[in-house]
């Protein structure tokens, strides 16, 4: 069968992935290989080792290093890119969108806690003096007696 | 790409109707803001948001129209606006024409909501009739020539002294220093010579009328008119010359550029609006600039159903009632008379004797200290007493004791209750940042003699506190009551902080403070005792009280109220008696920070708040590396970039379950969201 190799630059979360650098090769598979973690045979001649990515019938993979096995042939594994192989059906899927890049949906008044903040000695304090009580106390006081008895009766 | 995104020739009507029906209805906004008492700021703001709703419309149908002609959809259906660009063209110095175009063609008024905007109504063809020479220190030159009203001009007249400045805006735009060019122009020209006599009555003048051929005269400041008068011969009260005679202005020339009201529309005012950020309606910053006007308004989903709650009247028994005690309000001056009394110029033994019937001595035996001993507490506290509500005059003879006779006092004295009222008026907390930020802040409230309470953000922000003092006077101390009106209404109490406000005052040897200790407690708590006491009261006399509590009365002790302390130890043990049920009450020990004594006069006298933010750093790709918040249901493809989920719906991906499961997880992790790549 046959696989495509290439140079998959994308952050491994991005939905569809673009190749480049891409060489198609013939491979044989172990017949009882993982579908998700398939083990690729292919010719050692020709071999690009700054392949990281191939893509298949079935599915796309992540590719890890070569185990060379006898000079002329060698083994590269996959691991399954469950966001690129099923990117189409991904893409049709609905769900409740938490956190975005995207301007059409983002809120204004939500409150984002994952929002970094400064050291904090940047805290701003304000309202310190703004709209103040109308009111204080002054040291221009006077004196209350506390006497047994005195005949004014208040509560 | 928006959510719902037009499909079918119908949906592409109800699109544009839903569009026009926004702006029809913002425009009618704008109109009622311009034209009411709104502040400039709103003012501004309901231009701006005419404008974005204007330019929302234009992008509708312009995708329409690439719609109609193509027959397929557009290929990007993201609005994008162009605020930012149009605002600035419509606004900016030198525009003038622009602006009054653009006003017109909204079907409106240029801005012009009072007389000081007058000249805003002009039409593009007379702004180019004036001659304005704006100076660096924004002194505008008028320079007026006699002619007709063919081609009328609007000044006003501020009377600024010996000579009246001309002044286009006023306070709103803070241009107040405008000077004619020449007095000898002016009334030459215009037929006007300014004097004191009849400036001193004339604080505001228009000259001129843009509409028409005419003169609106205005007579006192502030007052405005629309009447029209006739154009050649009109006075301050509709007869005379004494006003502006035989108005000839032909012309009024312009050059060099005057501040006018479409340039407080400034860059520096605006928002900051980012056309690639722009989130409709009313953009979006993920910073909002401080304060934001448009915060809060209550969601209307939300039924706001709480009660008010609100403090109780306290009972109208307490411990002045009891008839035990008397609270003396005092001056300084009457401090030191009563002082002089006690020490020097009372000398008689037979006052003391009347003055301590209960202690049946002869004259010799009675002292000083016998007196002192009857005063219950000494405190000086920091706020005039004569603002209470129980001040109350009782004339100039000070009574202690049985009160058979008085110290003749020279002065009337006043007492007070035990407990009374300081009201510390109110503080706002205002919404600073309009967002998220304004609860995840601290706010610390500081009462002065109770300390400092951390507040709740949530209860205060944007509410208006209101902090009320009661004072026990029969022990010192204070609890500060603060309740909020929330800025939906509500009122409730947020913090009680209980205090030491009176500073006690040595008397003698026995210190004033020890024996506050010894009464402490609360004034109910102290009401609460004597009522509890009267059931015994009723049988045994009061007598029998105290002879229950002390086991220490002599032999007359049961010769009524005059016998109760006929001890000094006596009193204190009473002392402890009621200190000891005092202490089950609620006053608690007065907050460290507050300090106590006369030391603690020096603290802040007004009560504060402080409230604390954090300052949140945004980085510039934090959009795609963390994303904004959101709240929506969306289908994945019409997200773009970071996008983090929950609760997706894999039913239709055809893998297995464990695929399915990976997939989702991966979905709540967060995926960057892009198109297929072509080939």
């Amino acid at each position: 069968m046959t696989v495509t190799f290439g140079i998959c630059a994308d952050d491994p979360r991005t939905l569809h992935k673009t190749m480049s650098s891409t060489q198609t090769v013939n491979v044989q598979i172990d017949h009882n290989c993982d579908a998700k973690n398939p083990a690729f045979l292919l010719d050692v001649s020709g071999f690009n080792f700054a392949w990281n990515y191939a893509r298949c019938t079935w599915g796309s993979f992540f590719i890890s290093k070569p185990d060379v096995i006898d000079g002329v042939r060698c083994v590269v594994r996959g691991t399954l890119d469950y966001l690129d192989t099923y990117a189409a059906q991904i893409a049709a899927c609905t769900g409740y969108l938490v956190r975005t890049q995207t301007a059409d949906y983002k809120n204004k008044y939500v409150a984002d806690g994952q929002m970094p903040v400064q050291e904090r000695r940047h805290m701003e304090t304000y309202a310190f003096n703004k709209s103040p009580f109308t009111a204080n106390f002054s040291t221009d006081g006077t004196y209350v007696l506390c006497v047994i008895g005195g005949n004014h009766n208040v509560s | 790409m928006l959510a719902d995104t037009p499909q079918t020739p119908e949906q592409w009507a109800e699109f544009i109707a839903a569009a026009e029906t926004q702006q029809t209805a913002q425009q009618a906004r704008l109109q009622e803001i311009l034209n009411g008492s709104y502040s400039d700021a709103e003012k501004q703001a309901a231009v701006h948001d005419y404008m974005l709703q204007s330019d929302y419309l234009s992008w509708v149908k312009s995708k329409y129209a690439e719609y109609s002609q193509t027959g397929v959809l557009p290929a990007d259906m993201t609005y994008r606006c162009n605020l930012s660009g149009n605002v600035y063209r419509y606004f900016k110095e030198g525009t003038t024409s622009e602006y009054e175009y653009k006003l017109l063609e909204l079907g409106f008024p240029p801005y012009a909501d009072t007389n000081e905007h007058e000249i805003a109504h002009m039409q593009p063809a007379e702004v180019r009739t004036f001659d304005l020479i704006k100076s660096p220190d924004l002194t505008l030159q008028l320079k007026v020539t006699a002619g007709s009203w063919a081609d009328p001009i609007i000044k006003y007249k501020y009377n600024t002294g010996n000579y009246p400045g001309v002044t286009i805006f006023t306070d709103n735009y803070q241009r107040t220093t405008f000077e004619i060019l020449a007095s000898g122009r002016w009334a030459t020209d215009v037929s006007y010579a300014p004097s004191s006599s009849t400036d001193g009555n004339r604080n505001y003048y228009k000259i001129g009328y843009a509409w028409s051929s005419g003169f609106t005269w205005i007579p006192t400041w502030g007052q405005w008119t629309s009447a029209l008068w006739g154009p050649y011969s009109y006075g301050p009260s509709g007869s005379g010359t004494d006003g502006i005679v035989a108005q000839q202005v032909t012309s009024v020339q312009k050059s060099g550029t005057v501040d006018t009201p479409w340039n407080y529309y400034n860059d520096s005012v605006l928002p900051d609006v980012d056309p690639d950020d722009a989130f409709f309606p009313g953009g979006y910053s993920p910073i909002p600039q401080k304060p934001d006007p448009d915060m809060p308004e209550f969601p209307e989903e939300v039924e706001n159903s709480g009660d008010d709650i609100e403090l109780p009247e306290p009972s109208d028994v307490g411990a002045g009632s009891s008839g035990f005690i008397t609270f003396y309000a005092m001056t300084n001056a009457q401090v030191q008379t009563l002082g002089q009394l006690l020490y020097t110029t009372f000398t008689d033994p037979d006052y003391y004797k009347n003055f301590l019937p209960f202690t049946m001595g002869s004259a010799g035996s009675v002292n000083i200290s016998d007196i002192i001993s009857l005063f219950i507490s000494f405190r000086q506290y920091p706020f005039p007493l004569l603002n209470l509500s129980s001040y109350t005059g009782v004339g100039q003879t000070f009574y202690i004791g049985s009160g058979a006779v008085g110290l003749p006092f020279g002065t009337t004295l006043h007492s007070i209750n035990c407990l009374d009222y300081v009201d510390c008026g109110t503080c706002s907390v205002p919404f600073w940042f309009g967002d998220f930020r304004d609860y995840q802040t601290q706010v610390t409230l500081y009462l002065p003699y109770c300390g400092t309470v951390e507040l709740n953000p949530a209860d205060v922000m944007g509410g208006t506190l209101q902090c009320t003092y009661a004072v026990d006077f029969c022990t010192g101390a204070c609890t500060a009551y603060v309740t909020v009106t929330s800025w939906d209404g509500k009122k409730y109490p947020v913090a009680q902080l209980p205090g030491q406000i009176g500073a006690d005052v040595p008397l003698s040897g026995t210190n004033a403070g020890q024996i506050s200790a010894r009464i402490g407690g609360d004034v109910l708590n102290f009401a609460g005792t004597v009522l509890s006491g009267a059931k015994n009261v009723v049988s045994g006399g009061i007598g029998a009280i105290v002879g229950g509590i002390s086991g220490n009365l002599g032999s007359t002790a049961k010769q009524g109220y005059g016998a109760l302390f006929s001890e000094w130890d006596t009193l204190i043990n009473v002392g402890k008696q009621i200190a000891g049920i005092g202490q089950r009450g609620a006053v608690a020990a007065p907050a460290l920070s507050a300090g106590r004594g006369f030391a603690a006069f020096k603290n802040a006298a007004t009560a504060y708040i402080q409230v604390r933010s954090p300052i949140y750093s945004m980085p510039d790709n934090y959009a795609e590396a963390v994303g904004y918040p959101s709240t929506d249901a969306v289908q994945i493809d019409s997200c773009t970039g970071f996008c983090q989920f929950v609760n997706v719906d894999v039913s239709g991906i055809t893998a297995d379950a464990r695929d399915a499961a990976a997939i989702k997880r991966l979905l709540e992790q967060g995926i960057y969201v892009n198109t297929a790549p072509t080939a």
